[in-house]
């Protein structure tokens, strides 16, 4: 279960998230991120399918996740679900929902590449994504994704509440962006479990 | 230390709601999970809800300003706190009319997130819906920052223009480029002598020395980028008036609101209303509708807003027409 696996990278990030969200924000990011996550998986009946996985967490994290990177997370979930729930090639469907649910949190957020957001991440993971020829490589991308998730660590913030104290983030990634890097690293797993051997241990996300 | 007279437990800003909605209950309805309020009766002829909000603490808006002729629904967060989405959404989905919904939002980056969102999920509804921004804080227009003008007591002025144009049948697109107009045309400022009593600690959210005027605070108990020494109201006035013209488009009629920020009298607010009426004569503009009164405080703060809404044609009838609300009756 794919939402399970995000849980279990989740749970294992915990520490770290909130460590790094105090240094620029009120540090609940970790919480907000696991508890809604425990939320989702504790709602989903055991044989759901990946599209109902999706439209469940998007609803939750819309509806019950407090902050604002809690319901911005529902929405890039609420548009992979919408993909996922039209036939063809599932693949096909995740690259399309990740694309429109990086324009949705856009389009709301209003943050750019180089804010410091998960758009720092998703951006260019989702870039690299449509750009592949062939079959998507999973465990490739979360690799590049965790990659985009550190580079936060150089940029100050232009948005949220990290935007007010200045160069004192400079040094430790963004929350947000981390976030959404474990949620590729949970698809990398959930394709392929021996994936995981070849990752970074979320517990050890900062390097 | 100034404690404030809220129930006991951290559902004060809920109860506050059900005292309002059962004093007014001939003109709105409370919903309670998710919190919001609609207006029991709506003109035939409206076919877009008009929905706003933001956070408490600054009663009557938005909940004061629902019922026939001004909005469908108001949604309040907690104390200075934006709404969650879900609130927005629900709102709007129960008020949404054949034409869709507009929000009418104040620029804070809370709000506008949170009305997004919310917006988001009404088109993957199938709901038609539009936004109209209100920025009219001149204290906060700098080339230094990305947020942009903080919107304020426009707000009201904004929701009695667009109502009075919704009942007359107008359409989304139609509302949503007067709105538009109708902040562009407005500007605003705000001073405070004596801070907000914060609703965490029930100490002073700041203390200014003695003789000393916030120039440009906002109504969330943000400080002003600097203190003034305070000079006699005449030339507070005078300076205040020449600040919001300064940046508002140049007409020779306007609506003028004086805004208490919570902690003001009427006697006060008055003198400052007078003056301001005569710092527009001597430019040449005259007042085509006014309101004086704590429309949009920051708890208790005590100073006031000076907000000038330069009219274009027709808005002068839109002002004037009929509304029925908890605070506002024409």
């Amino acid at each position: 279960m794919l939402m399970k696996t995000y849980l279990d990278a989740a749970e294992a990030a915990h520490a770290e998230l909130t460590r790094i969200d105090q240094v620029a924000g009120d540090g609940d990011f970790g919480d907000n991120l696991r508890d809604g996550l425990r939320g989702v998986v504790s709602r989903l009946p055991a044989d759901a399918d990946l599209a109902t996985e999706f439209d469940v967490a998007a609803t939750w994290f819309l509806d019950e996740v407090g902050g604002t990177s809690g319901p911005l997370i529902g929405l890039l979930l609420r548009e992979i679900a919408a993909e996922l729930a039209e036939p063809g090639d599932e693949d096909t469907a995740l690259v399309a929902g990740l694309t429109g649910g990086l324009a949705a949190v856009q389009r709301v957020g209003e943050a750019q590449v180089g804010d410091r957001t998960m758009v720092d991440c998703l951006a260019p993971t989702v870039d690299g994504l449509r750009a592949a020829t062939g079959p998507v490589d999973w465990t490739a991308t979360a690799a590049a994704a965790l990659t985009h998730a550190r580079a936060t660590a150089d940029l100050r913030a232009r948005m949220g509440r990290a935007s007010y104290v200045g160069e004192r983030v400079l040094g430790t990634p963004d929350a947000g962006a981390m976030g959404i890097a474990l949620l590729f690293w949970a698809l990398a797993v959930h394709r392929d479990p021996a994936a995981r051997d070849g990752l970074t241990d979320p517990a050890h996300l900062d390097g | 230390m100034a404690e404030a007279f809220f129930a006991s437990g951290a559902d004060y800003v809920d109860r506050a709601l059900l005292g309002f909605a059962r004093d007014h209950g001939d003109i709105v309805e409370l919903n309670q999970n998710p919190v919001y309020v609609t207006a029991v009766n709506r003109d035939p002829r409206r076919r877009v809800g008009i929905v706003s909000g933001g956070g408490s603490g600054h009663e009557p808006m938005h909940i004061g300003l629902v019922g026939t002729g001004m909005l469908d629904a108001a949604v309040p967060g907690k104390v200075f706190a934006s709404p969650h989405n879900r609130q927005i959404y629900e709102a709007s989905k129960a008020v949404a009319g054949p034409d869709g919904v507009l929000h009418v939002v104040k620029n804070y980056t809370g709000d506008r997130i949170n009305f997004g969102i919310a917006a988001e999920r009404l088109r993957h509804d199938g709901i038609r819906v539009e936004r109209v921004l209100v920025d009219d804080d001149v204290a906060t227009e700098s080339e230094q920052t990305a947020t942009g003008r903080r919107g304020t007591g426009a707000t009201v002025i904004v929701e009695k223009i667009l109502g009075a144009a919704a009942d007359q049948g107008l359409d989304l697109d139609g509302l949503t480029e007067l709105g538009r107009a109708v902040t562009a045309r407005s500007r605003s400022v705000a001073v405070a002598s004596v801070a907000h009593t914060s609703h965490v600690t029930g100490e002073p959210g700041f203390v200014l020395d003695p003789g000393q005027l916030e120039y440009g605070v906002g109504i969330h108990g943000e400080r002003a980028q600097r203190s003034i020494p305070r000079p006699p109201l005449e030339e507070l006035v005078d300076r205040m008036v020449a600040d919001v013209l300064a940046k508002a488009p140049a007409g020779d009629s306007a609506i003028v609101l004086v805004n208490g920020l919570g902690g003001t009298t009427g006697i006060e607010l008055y003198n400052v209303f007078a003056r301001t009426t005569d710092d527009l004569a001597d430019r040449g503009i005259a007042v085509a509708g006014s309101l004086v009164g704590t429309w949009s405080p920051a708890l208790d703060m005590k100073g006031f807003s000076i907000t000038v809404t330069m009219l274009d044609q027709g808005w002068a009838g839109l002002w004037h027409a009929p509304a029925w609300t908890a605070v506002l009756r024409k």
